[in-house]
């Protein structure tokens, strides 16, 4: 096992310098100079010449991209051209924020799709499996941000629910219960795909454990449904699940960017996209590879977990 | 007799042709029971029929503003009213939908060649070759999906054709998986034995003998994918970055009515482009699930 | 995201400014909106007014909405308007424009002295303004400000807005001198750059000053009428009241803006009062008509939109051929559905609110027919599809636009419709600002027509624009060129009576807007959604947040 893992890590290595190359590659193929170079014509020819110098900006590409390199294995991420500042800063001061909302709209999947997709497969081909698999299926296929602005028409501007957007109310002190309020409707709205997805998922894994010959003999043994179903099924059932957790991370990643965007939320998304309108080359290439070091990572956890999980995989 | 030796090799054409029949029939059937699956089909049948028939169905140019008739509710003279630009809204749903349905069905269609083809290659010859198909596989799975697409997007300034080729180019690698993996477990079994026995090409047994077997799971996904295209551009439309006016798709139509003010006053706007995706995409999702429980043979419906 | 993009797509900056002092200006007065202690917003001598219960009260606080965080608090580095609005309160210039757009002093005195030749410029300063750390500002901090941009060593963009300044020196404690090497129109505007404290940032070399983050983005010491209090990155900058501003203590205690990811966002995030100062896109305006604690204040901003015409693709060269494109147009048609009425057609490249604004240009109204007999009269003729053709050429082109701004995005799709009507074929095609920028900037040139706006600096100079040697140079990019109109764009910057030179500019720009290089499109509205308990605030075309240390809140 820790010698797969091992494999696995050192496999990681080729792959996100591939990455690295195709996104450095495709980034600088791109029309246009990083904004912050054009954004003011009143800055002159020779004005920008000098910046275009000062940013390394004129090197040929394989030279930018080794340097890159080697000051990312120094640890430096570099500055952003926009922002004047050291990229580390601009995504720490925002990661906690994506982090926070991508855990929470996790557990709002979790606490909301395994009971009812267990109880869509306990009670299968039933009004409420009926039920519950319309909805989910009405999840995966709602673009996500009409679902957002509708929600924040309906909850935070109708009704006032909720407020419509941002992290906590502003200039207040921590306070959890302002915290949960500012994050249920855009975690709520991250959720939903996989919420749906993992409905679905549990439903199926449910079924097949329900079906097999074990709960079939405690069922003859004549255990209660109850027990049958919640005991032994359900810790069953509920094994493949986990591993598809590895497999969500990403698509929160990617999710992000649209609730970030609708919630004026401050976070890694909302500032990849912006950097990338403004050609702000060392913060799309920091939060490109660290979203690909996640998704590298949660394949491989899902991976590991599932080998744990069934042992009938060989290494 | 001479009878039965004359009749013997109808006979056994009879039950294969008969065999092939049942084990198709099965399949049909088991999905007819599907009633979800059976109403998306029939609305997905109207809706495609509509956008390839649009031309004729339209009421009006879907280009065609009338800037003294913007934001009309629905109505006879619009049936479903207009957009800001005084467009009728009927119209260019439709002519949305041949956008939207496009874009879905050509990208689905390269990802699954692409997918088929590299899954097909790795499985069958292994070694080397399948060590490298795979790591490539895995490159492209790493790469965090909605920020290439932004990216590239953005770099090759977004047209269908674009879209379309970014789409198929980043999505085949769960299908070449799936192919890889039927045909790992399929090679060795006994009909592709003798395939090989009676000299056949590899080429001839990869997609005469193994790859029929295994298109049951990748049709499925393929269905999927074809919802997740029309949904994938609606949220690129969002971020700006999908069909380019005045080419109408569901995705910026969408896009185009999300304003506070629409909302409130012209509901319609944003509602109708929205309904277009979610009832196609749900039926794409319908259908591929139906088609799923009706190609596996471990489920047995009542 | 595109949100924020719009915002600097708006309008490209055009920040070439000159001197626009001296009075005889005939802008339209702002129309008072609401408060009464509005009339007393533009005296200076309110610092120990005894208010009445109704007139300005102090205390309250004030949230204003913002779609972009800002890049830093350092003009001399700073090239955003984000960071823009933020540094107008917390620093002060030597002068500053008001809502006529006149030059007036700000830290300093009364107007400058000037020498006779124009290169020597006297300034002289109050007494007694404190930074917020308490230290007085002096002519040293002024000299040291001036001296930044004109040090070799010197990393930030506006080296050549400082080309002409030679010299700067302190003649005493309160007085200063500046040497030009050249008459300078813009320089009056100029030294409205802010005034950096010298004890804080005097022993950092020049060359390491824009990284310079402890002043930059942590800690900021201006003179201005607010002091900085926090930033919260994608979510808010603070900033508190200059107890000790020589103007008086500001009445609110405390201006927050707030980041809001797009436009919708600040309009709902107004509307449920979490938010109470709003830039509102004329899109939005019936909406926020509706909320009842909120009044809304607009003025004609100083901007104009356009389409440009190429005039190095061939199809654009003919002056008939422009007029009669801008004949196909119906301005005014756009203007009242598009822009909902909340703007006026544009006929020259100036604005209305400018005093040069000439009396009377050519005017070429919506005619298709006259549009028609012009094409014909160039040789255009339909061809068997309907579409024009000239020597076998059809007449089709590209129109571009920046993504993200719905308004040319709409004019765009509007040409293609208004344009078919004559025969000509439009495609109208948008394309992200950074991309759309390198299309359209030397050495590319590389587009037929594009819908873009010009925010208006406040001279009216044509030159940056409208100059031969300006095509190398950027702005120019649709290659116009006319010899009389680079000699008034030569001329113009060195005649110092505003009516003579007027006069001048009223013929560059006839002769223009005769040419048509652009069709001008219109002058559009600003609208500003504030609550109605603010008051004080003034409308300045220009700068959104101008006299904030007058604003009040009233019960």
């Amino acid at each position: 096992m820790t010698t797969y893992i091992i494999r696995r890590l050192v496999m990681m290595v080729p792959i996100l310098i591939g990455i690295s190359i195709l996104s450095f590659g495709i980034m600088y193929a791109a029309p246009g100079k990083p904004t912050v170079l054009n954004l003011d014509p009143s800055i002159s020819v020779e004005d920008r010449e000098r910046q275009m110098e000062r940013l390394g900006l004129n090197d040929p590409v394989h030279i930018q991209y080794l340097r890159w390199m080697g000051n990312v294995l120094q640890g430096d991420l570099g500055h952003s051209f926009t922002r004047k500042q050291p990229v580390t800063k601009l995504i720490m001061d925002r990661l906690p924020n994506t982090i926070v909302l991508m855990v929470v709209s996790t557990f709002l999947a979790v606490i909301i799709a395994i009971p009812f997709g267990v109880l869509s497969a306990t009670r299968q081909y039933s009004k409420l499996d009926y039920g519950v698999t319309f909805t989910s299926f009405i999840g995966l296929a709602t673009p996500n941000f009409w679902l957002g602005l509708m929600l924040i028409m309906l909850f935070s501007v109708q009704l006032g629910w909720t407020p419509v957007g941002g992290v906590s109310t502003l200039g207040a002190d921590f306070n959890l219960l302002d915290r949960i309020h500012h994050i249920i409707l855009p975690a709520f709205v991250l959720a939903t795909a996989d919420m749906a997805g993992l409905t679905r998922y549990t439903r199926s894994s449910m079924l097949e454990v329900i079906n097999q010959d074990y709960i079939r003999t405690a069922r003859a043994k004549g255990f209660r449904e109850r027990t049958v179903v919640y005991k032994h099924g359900l810790r069953n059932g509920l094994i493949p699940i986990i591993t598809i957790f590895g497999l969500m991370l990403p698509t929160f990643i990617g999710g992000s960017v649209v609730v970030e965007t609708l919630f004026s939320w401050p976070g890694i998304g909302k500032l990849f996209i912006d950097a990338t309108f403004e050609r702000d080359y060392p913060v799309i290439m920091a939060i490109t590879m660290f979203a690909a070091v996640l998704t590298v990572l949660g394949n491989l956890i899902a991976d590991i977990l599932y080998a744990i999980m069934d042992p009938r995989i060989e290494y | 007799m001479a009878k039965p030796e004359i009749n013997l090799p109808n006979d056994i054409n009879a039950q294969t042709l008969g065999k092939r029949r049942s084990l198709l029939s099965i399949i049909v059937a088991k999905f007819f029971q599907n009633k979800l699956a059976v109403i998306a089909l029939v609305v997905l049948s109207i809706i495609i029929t509509s956008a390839i028939l649009a031309p004729l169905i339209t009421p009006h140019d879907p280009n065609l503003q009338n800037l003294r008739h913007r934001l009309e509710p629905p109505g006879p003279e619009f049936w479903l009213g207009t957009d800001h630009l005084g467009r009728d809204l009927f119209s260019r749903l439709l002519y949305g939908g041949r956008v939207s349905l496009t874009v879905g069905f050509v990208a689905m269609i390269g990802a699954v060649s692409i997918g088929t083809t590299i899954g097909a290659i790795a499985g069958f010859f292994g070694g080397k070759v399948d060590a490298f198909l795979m790591r490539l596989v895995d490159v492209i799975i790493s790469f965090p999906n909605i920020f290439l697409l932004i990216t590239l997007v953005a770099v090759l300034e977004p047209s269908m054709e674009i879209l379309i080729l970014v789409f198929a180019l980043l999505s085949w690698t769960g299908t070449s998986r799936l192919v890889r993996g039927e045909f790992l477990t399929l090679k060795n079994r006994e009909f592709v034995l003798a395939a090989r026995t009676i000299g056949m090409s590899n080429t001839r047994i990869i997609f005469g003998q193994i790859l029929p077997s295994a298109m049951g799971p990748v049709i499925v996904a393929a269905t999927l994918a074809v919802g997740n295209f029309i949904l994938a551009e609606s949220t690129l439309s969002f971020l700006g970055l999908g069909i380019q006016p005045p080419r109408a798709s569901w995705g910026n139509m969408l896009t185009y009515s999300q304003s506070v003010t629409i909302f409130r006053n012209a509901v319609w706007y944003p509602t109708f482009p929205g309904l277009a995706i979610l009832i196609t995409v749900l039926c794409f999702n319908f259908i591929g699930d139906g088609l799923r429980d009706a190609l596996d043979p471990r489920i047995v419906e009542k | 995201m595109k949100k924020l993009l719009l915002l600097m797509a708006m309008v490209l900056f055009l920040s070439i400014f000159a001197v626009a002092c001296g009075g005889g200006d005939d802008a339209p007065e702002e129309p008072a909106d609401e408060s009464p202690g509005e009339t007393d917003a533009t005296e200076e001598d309110e610092d120990e007014d005894e208010e009445e219960a109704t007139g300005p009260q102090y205390g309250g606080e004030l949230v204003l909405g913002s779609m972009s965080d800002p890049v830093m608090f350092n003009p001399y580095y700073s090239a955003d308007s984000a960071s823009a609005d933020i540094e107008g309160q917390l620093f002060n210039g030597l002068m500053t424009s008001n809502t006529e757009l006149e030059m007036v002093p700000d830290l300093a005195v009364d107007y400058p002295e000037v020498s006779e030749d124009g290169l020597v410029w006297t300034y002289r300063i109050h007494e007694g303004v404190l930074f917020h750390d308490g230290v007085e500002l002096t002519a040293e901090d002024v000299v040291f400000s001036f001296s930044i941009p004109i040090h070799e060593d010197y990393t930030g963009p506006r080296a050549s807005t400082f080309q002409y300044l030679e010299s700067v020196e302190a003649l005493d404690d309160y007085t200063v001198q500046f040497t030009l090497s050249q008459p300078d129109a813009a320089w009056p505007i100029t030294a409205s750059y802010s005034i950096l404290p010298k004890h804080i940032l005097g022993d950092v070399p020049i060359a390491d000053l824009e990284d310079y983050n402890e002043f930059n983005l942590e800690n900021p010491i201006g003179t201005g009428p607010f002091k900085f209090a926090g930033w919260d990155a994608g979510v808010s900058v603070t900033l508190e009241a200059h107890e000790d501003y020589f103007e008086g203590r500001p009445y609110l205690d405390k201006i927050t803006w707030r980041i809001a990811a797009d436009q919708n966002a600040l309009v709902l995030l107004l509307e449920t009062g979490d938010v109470d100062f709003i830039n509102v896109p004329s899109s939005e305006l019936a909406t926020v008509e509706t909320f009842d604690h909120v009044n809304i204040s607009s003025t004609l901003a100083l901007n104009y939109s356009f389409i440009g015409w190429n005039l190095q693709n061939p199809l654009f060269q003919d002056v008939r051929v422009r007029q009669a494109l801008t004949h196909a147009i119906d301005r005014q048609e756009i203007v009242e559905t598009i822009l909902e009425g909340e703007a006026e057609v544009a006929h020259a490249p100036a604005s209305p609110l400018s005093w040069a604004y000439p009396d009377s240009v050519p005017e070429f109204h919506f005619d298709p027919d006259r549009a028609r007999e012009l094409l014909a009269e160039a040789g255009w003729e339909p061809g068997s599809d309907g579409i024009l053709e000239k020597d076998g050429e059809r007449f089709s082109f590209t129109v571009l636009s920046n993504d993200g701004n719905t308004t040319r995005r709409d004019i765009g799709i509007i040409m293609q419709q208004m344009l078919g009507d004559v025969g000509i074929e439009v495609t109208p095609e948008q394309m992200e600002w950074g991309a759309f920028l390198d299309k359209i900037n030397p050495p590319n040139h590389d587009f037929d027509a594009i819908i873009l706006g010009w925010n208006l600096g406040l001279d009216p100079n044509p030159e940056a624009i409208w100059a031969t040697w300006e095509i190398e140079q950027g702005l120019n990019f649709i290659s116009y060129s006319n010899e009389r109109v680079d000699e008034i764009a030569k001329e113009n910057s060195s005649i110092v009576d505003q009516d003579e030179r007027a006069e001048l500019l009223a013929e560059a720009f006839q002769i223009i807007a005769e040419e048509q290089p652009y069709t001008f499109l219109f002058y559009p509205n600003q609208h500003l959604g504030m609550v109605n308990t603010l008051g004080g605030f003034v409308h300045h075309p220009r700068v959104t947040f101008y006299r904030v240390n007058d604003w009040y809140i009233s019960e």
